[in-house]
């Protein structure tokens, strides 16, 4: 038998009746402990640990590293090639009880060819050779360029070829101005030219650019993320669980539930991707201000960029929210909608990387593609570019696209064929259920 | 012993067969993996490519005013600068910068006039004049801003053709001046020796211990699941467990089950990898001239990063077997690989390589494993201690496992959770509050102390702290004062205490040039700390009361107050000084303090525990303080020890324990 | 009647901690004991603690109190040698859905310590005697769950059990498989097999048990024959019994 028809109101109130629909899915889902700890207080919680743990790793790493002894072997053409002075140079005394950066210089009782040299190396791993060289300096005599032999693929090896090119270059400044000074020049007319760079942006411009590089990529990646967990849970979860015919007799338009329910999941998207910026973008501004006490740059929280995007980033949820709830929506179980779920997020995340390539910037055309103009716009206006229309451009691009990713999520949800599926539809036969007939109203 | 070895190769036989059967799952989780990060190699290569060339091709305009300056040296410049091409020069009067920048102006006044100058087409001012202090000398002076791509771009070409002139120039000066290089032939080429073979293992084995961990994840995840969380969602976990076999035989076999999962999803991985290097795509595409393999030694090296698989999979089957749904364990990966792939990050630093300390830091040992083998470079002793390690973690994890598969809790998975804080409502409240208090330290403390770090440590510790002791005391709705331990101790138990501080002071000064042989501290923090500026102005009482009086009290307030109060309620002396020694450590972020600081807190805790007030603890805490700032200050001298003074150190500590034994006056 | 009690409770107590009502007593202090060809009802309310009681018989839950013995092995201290003895089937025992019939059974006779010849001869038999042999091939997950059912009481004998425990062994199951099921149960008196299950289903009780104890809120409020329960109660339909039993224990109710 053929339903009543509809109220008349019905039509003004299913904008009403989604969002109650959305209303009651956000709240069952912030009662849930698990849902509020992973989207909530994970992210807060994270990012401070994770900083924390980079920097004590870098000052271990940091200590270790100057600690560790290096062995250099010098050898030349003819012994008379080697400078005086360079073994000290190579190897300066310490200051304090401790040295840092060691460097235990050898150099070669005979001369050598560049073919003895490079074998006199300490080949990689080889315990007899406890004793050689980790790198081994080759003077070929004033008219050739000295040789340094080093293996990239050993530690110690990487750590000596570090420290000599680290002294040498003022070992050699050091015999030019002796030099000078013994033929009564002035050192520095040997050094005619200074070069001085200036960058005249403000301070908190450095910041902005690194997090340019990082925020747009996160913005993608954490609405992708936030939305997943609820897409499936809203869709392939309600039928594992057994409301689906619960909520299927619901005397509202079921386009309106199927509203609600991408409603809610855009709404749980945006605030786990804002928390996770925001914790981002602070943590990071912690850090670097504990890293770089001296004024070089600075990293500021953007929170006006944060504002400026908020409404495009509200608009490409919506849109992610659409496309994963319909995706979600054809599994009958979490295990199957999170599986679902998988290659899909990479079709989001895989374009995002568009927002580290440094050269492209938000034009009218890029605009236009989904995902890369939400990135693209976040950058700029996270380097302060005032490219008004463009903004304008992307957001009415990414409202359109929302629509029609919610139209698109309605209409399959709507199928009768997906919503009372007792199975997992596959990808392939998404087109012949489009097709199908059999809307439950 | 061999009945529980048919066990174990049951369960572990039907869980395959299982695990094979799920086609779908094991395509997303392990097939797909294999195809999916060749080609994010090869996106990721090709976004590198398309911003160098975009960068290389991009026009620039560089505004130039060089009226000033050596008019030869300028047109050599300007030869070389018009060279690097596609460039554009435009001659501008830069008068009103060479005016500020005599003023010495500050770049927030030049911004504006810079801007000016450069309009809209230029990116980048150079200028040119004879150097100030030394008239035969070129001053360059190049301005731009930081964040403008072609600013970015036009500088590095800038900076390229000057450097190349200064080469130039210098070189014509030394013949012209000295009739020669004194140090010719100094300038340096470098000369890698190692093998391609090593190069593309190393290249290698910067990429693979990362995706070992999400291979890993990704497929072992998918495994865990299914036979912990999708097991006891079908209900046949319940079945399993009324047969008469051990707990342990199960996990045994569901963990080897998701271990084979997981290695086979790796296997498969390495494959495509080892055929990426072979065939010279994604990311190996440049570095190497030729087509080639790494050699059977090295990719048998990579095994030595079994042990972290090992690990990897127990930790997902302890999780996942912990979720009560499949869903709660799904949401608990996403921490995971981010705790297993950040010590992998250390195989990022070329310089590091497998020692005994790292050997025992979980993932970043076999991590550091399997690159060192790929570079064909592993060292024995390091590696059995990281084998061992690790056998070490995993085994806890699965001995925890065993005892987690118990009938009784996955029954009352309803309410398994709410039960425990049920039980141990005060203990949770106090672990909630002591992590809120670290984060809010670091965070919030981290940043006030930045402003000013007078001003600031006094404002944390005073304010943040003190606040955070007393919500925490007044949310347990007991009376306050005897929450934060204010109660009067037994004068006995005080003197107890004070006494042991010698020892304590003793220790740590034993312990710390111990600790920097095995964690050297970098000689940059060593110097910031030996040159805390804001101290020396400060009389040795300011320093006490800063240093010692301070954290003394409102430390002990939170941490032998407030939470341990709660501690007690629910928990045993051993677990109590565990939280403590661990909450105490990581107040104090560092992990150089991390062993000190552990111990303090688990002695202060005891000494609590005893006297049942903080007022011991706070005698020791600053005294323990007060003792190490006056020996910095240099008040007392530590070198002169026998062991006559040894023992005059160990005396008082034996009778403060002695003390402590008194009983209490209840 | 036999001689030897095959599963003997005495003063079994169960408490749970639950977060809305604090500390509840699910079982205090339940006396029971079946014999062997025996096939004893637990007949009570929901929440009564059947289900709880059975859980510890088979040694599921650990009971907080009292002591039990199932085939003459103790059940808190060597729950092995009791899991050995008993075959156990509820309403949450699922089966492995990408598991076959046959696959099913050959696991757990695995896991009951059954290997080769005897192993595959078993399962045959127990394929035979269920009539599984049309869908012994068939992964789980595609049968009915009538033909579950069939796979879930063969897995529970794969070892023929001293003792059978059932909890609702027919709730969910049409006509037909619930009719198997208590041809199956009579079947075990027959092999001279214990067999306690529960049920709220008064027919089954009524056609099937040689004993019944009702058990409310946790304690066992009569046990007895039919015959001697309509003789204590003076009433003739077992509903009437039950619920004069109940009002005896609990004069408000």
């Amino acid at each position: 038998m053929e339903p009543p028809p509809p109220p008349a109101r019905a039509a003004s109130s299913r904008f009403g009746a989604a969002l109650r629909v959305a209303r009651k899915e956000l709240v069952s889902s912030l009662r849930d402990r698990q849902t509020v700890i992973y989207t909530f207080v994970l992210p807060i919680c994270m990012y401070p640990v994770l900083f924390w743990v980079m920097l004590q790793g870098f000052l271990v790493v940091q200590g270790q590293k100057e600690r560790t002894e290096t062995r250099v072997g010098v050898a030349a053409v003819a012994q008379d090639a080697i400078p005086a002075g360079l073994t000290n140079a190579l190897a300066p005394p310490s200051h304090g009880d401790t040295q840092t950066n060691p460097v235990q210089v050898e150099v070669a009782a005979a001369p050598h060819d560049t073919g003895g040299a490079r074998a006199w190396v300490a080949s990689q791993g080889d315990e007899a050779d406890a004793e050689r060289p980790h790198a081994v300096l080759f003077l070929p005599g004033p008219d050739a360029d000295a040789q340094l032999f080093f293996d990239s693929t050993e530690s110690k090896s990487v750590l000596a070829r570090e420290r000599v090119a680290g002294r040498l270059p003022g070992f050699a400044t050091k015999l030019r101005s002796e030099a000078a000074t013994a033929a009564s020049v002035d050192p520095l007319e040997l050094d005619p030219i200074e070069l001085r760079s200036n960058n005249v942006a403000p301070k908190s411009d450095s910041g902005a650019l690194i997090l340019s590089m990082l925020l747009p990529m996160l913005l993608v990646i954490m609405s992708v993320m936030g939305a997943f967990f609820p897409a499936v849970d809203l869709t392939a979860g309600e039928k594992e669980r057994g409301t689906a015919e619960t909520t299927m007799l619901l005397p509202v338009p079921r386009a309106a539930v199927h509203e609600g329910k991408v409603l809610a999941v855009c709404a749980t998207a945006v605030v786990a991707t804002f928390l996770n910026l925001i914790a981002l973008g602070f943590s990071a501004e912690n850090l670097i201000g504990l890293l770089a006490r001296s004024a070089q740059f600075e990293v500021k929280l953007p929170v006006l960029a944060l504002f400026a995007v908020a409404p495009l980033a509200l608009l490409f949820s919506f849109f992610v929210a659409a496309v994963l709830t319909s995706a979600a929506g054809l599994a009958n179980s979490f295990k199957e909608g999170q599986a679902m779920l998988g290659p899909v997020q990479l079709v989001f995340i895989l374009p995002a990387m568009i927002g580290a390539v440094p050269g492209i910037d938000l034009d009218l055309r890029w605009a236009l593609v989904p995902i890369a103009n939400v990135v693209l716009a976040f950058r700029a206006m996270l380097l302060g570019k005032e490219l008004y229309l463009e903004y304008a451009v992307t957001a009415v691009a990414l409202f359109v696209y929302a629509i029609l990713a919610t139209r698109f999520a309605v209409l399959l949800l709507s199928r009768e064929s997906v919503a009372l599926s007792s199975s997992t539809i596959p990808l392939k036969r998404l087109f012949s259920t489009l097709r199908s007939s059999g809307d439950t109203q | 012993m061999s009945r529980t070895g048919s066990v174990v190769r049951a369960v572990l036989g039907v869980e395959l067969r299982q695990l094979i059967r799920d086609r779908r799952a094991l395509l997303t989780a392990i097939l797909l993996p294999a195809l999916l990060y060749p080609l994010i190699f090869q996106a990721g290569q090709w976004v590198e490519d398309v911003s160098e060339k975009t960068l290389a091709e991009r026009e620039v305009a560089v505004a130039l005013d060089t009226g000033r300056a050596d008019a030869e040296v300028v047109r050599r410049a300007r030869e070389l600068l018009a060279a690097r091409t596609p460039i554009e020069l435009i001659d501008v009067d830069a008068q009103p910068v060479f005016t500020l920048e005599e003023g010495e102006a500050e770049s927030d006044a030049l911004r504006p006039v810079v801007r000016e100058l450069l309009g809209d087409t230029a990116q980048l001012l150079l200028t040119a004049q004879p150097h100030p202090s030394a008239p035969r000398r070129t001053l360059f002076q190049l301005y731009y801003e930081v964040k403008d791509d072609g600013a970015r771009e036009a500088q590095e070409r800038a900076r390229g053709a000057l450097r190349e002139l200064e080469a130039q120039i210098a070189a014509e000066r030394r013949d012209a001046l000295l009739g020669g290089d004194p140090a010719a032939g100094l300038d340096l080429a470098m000369v890698d020796v190692a093998t391609a073979e090593a190069a593309r293992g190393a290249e290698l084995g910067r990429l693979l211990p990362f995706l070992a961990v999400l291979i890993l994840i990704s497929g072992g995840a998918y495994a865990a699941l299914a036979v912990f969380a999708g097991e006891r969602e079908a209900g046949t976990l319940e079945t399993l467990l009324v047969q008469p076999v051990p707990t342990h035989a199960v996990a045994w076999g569901k963990f080897l089950a998701v271990l084979v999962a997981g290695l086979t999803a790796l296997f498969a991985n390495l494959a495509s990898l080892i055929a990426c290097v072979a065939f010279r795509l994604g990311p190996f595409a440049n570095e190497m001239d030729e087509v080639g393999g790494i050699g059977l030694a090295r990719i048998a090296g990579s095994l030595s990063y079994l042990p972290g698989c090992v690990l990897l999979c127990a930790v997902l089957c302890l999780v996942c077997g912990r979720a009560r749904t499949f869903r709660e364990g799904q949401m608990t990966l996403l921490p995971i690989t981010l705790a297993t792939a950040l010590p992998s990050a250390i195989v990022l630093k070329p310089e590091v390589q497998l020692d005994f300390l790292w050997a025992v830091v979980p993932f970043a040992g076999p991590a550091l494993a399997m690159r060192d083998g790929l570079r064909g470079g592993l060292q024995v002793g390091p590696l059995l201690l990281m084998i061992a390690a690790h056998a070490v973690y995993a085994g806890f994890a699965l001995s925890r496992l065993s005892s987690i598969l118990d009938a009784e809790r996955i029954l009352r998975s309803e309410g398994d959770e709410q039960e425990a804080t049920l039980r141990r409502a005060n203990a949770r409240h106090a672990l909630r509050w002591g992590f809120v208090s670290v984060l809010a330290l670091y965070v919030i403390g981290g940043r006030v102390q930045q402003w000013d770090p007078v001003y600031g440590l006094l404002l944390t510790l005073w304010v943040l702290v003190v606040a955070l002791a007393i919500g925490c005391a007044a949310r347990t709705k007991r009376p306050l004062l005897p929450e934060l331990g204010l109660t009067l101790p037994h004068p006995a138990h005080v003197l107890g205490a004070v006494l042991l501080v010698p020892g304590l002071v003793m220790l740590a000064r034993w312990y710390l040039p111990v600790q920097q042989e095995i964690l050297p501290l970098p000689s940059s923090m060593a110097e910031s700390a030996a040159g805390l500026g804001f101290l020396e102005d400060m009389t040795p009482l300011a320093m006490f009361g800063l240093l010692a009086l301070t954290p003394g009290i409102c430390e002990e307030l939170l941490f032998r107050g407030a939470l341990l109060s709660s501690l007690k309620q629910d928990l045993r002396w051993p677990r109590i000084l565990f939280w403590e020694a661990l909450l105490f450590a990581a107040a104090h972020a560092s992990i150089y303090r991390i062993v000190p600081t552990a111990f303090l807190g688990a002695v202060l805790a005891a000494i609590t525990l005893r006297t049942r007030s903080i007022v011991p603890a706070v005698l020791v805490h600053v005294g323990y303080n007060g003792t190490l700032v006056l020996a910095d200050a240099g008040s007392v001298d530590w070198t002169a020890q026998t062991w006559f003074t040894v023992l005059a150190w160990a005396a008082p500590v034996g009778i403060g324990l002695l003390a402590l034994r008194r009983p209490r006056a209840d | 009647m036999t001689t030897e009690a095959a599963i003997l409770a005495e003063g079994l107590e169960k408490t749970f901690h639950d977060p809305q009502r604090g500390t509840v007593e699910a079982v205090k202090g339940l006396d029971l004991e079946c014999r062997s060809g025996e096939i004893y009802g637990l007949l009570g309310p929901n929440g009564a603690g059947k289900t709880t009681t059975l859980r510890m018989l088979a040694t599921i839950l650990a009971p907080t109190g009292g002591r039990a013995t199932v085939a003459g092995v103790d059940v808190a201290t060597d729950p092995l040698g009791v899991r050995r003895n008993i075959g156990f089937l509820s309403g949450s025992t699922g089966l492995y859905p990408r598991l076959t019939a046959r696959e099913t059974l050959t696991y757990f006779g695995e896991l009951h310590g059954l290997a080769g010849d005897a192993l595959r001869t078993r399962v045959d038999e127990l394929i035979e005697i269920f009539s599984i042999g049309s869908y012994a091939d068939g992964r789980c997950e595609g049968l009915s769950t009538g033909q579950r059912q069939r796979v879930s009481i063969a897995r529970a004998v794969v070892h023929d059990p001293k003792v059978l425990i059932l909890d609702e062994p027919t709730t969910g199951l049409d006509i037909m498989a619930s009719s198997d099921m208590i041809d199956f149960i009579d079947s075990r008196r027959a092999a001279g097999r214990c067999v306690l299950f529960s049920t709220h289903v008064l027919s089954e009780a009524e056609r099937l048990c040689d004993r019944i104890g009702v058990i409310y809120s946790g304690r066992m409020l009569a046990v007895g024959t039919l015959d001697e329960l309509r003789e204590r109660t003076g009433e003739s339909w077992l509903e009437d019994v039950f619920k004069a039993l109940v009002r005896e224990a609990e004069p408000s109710a």
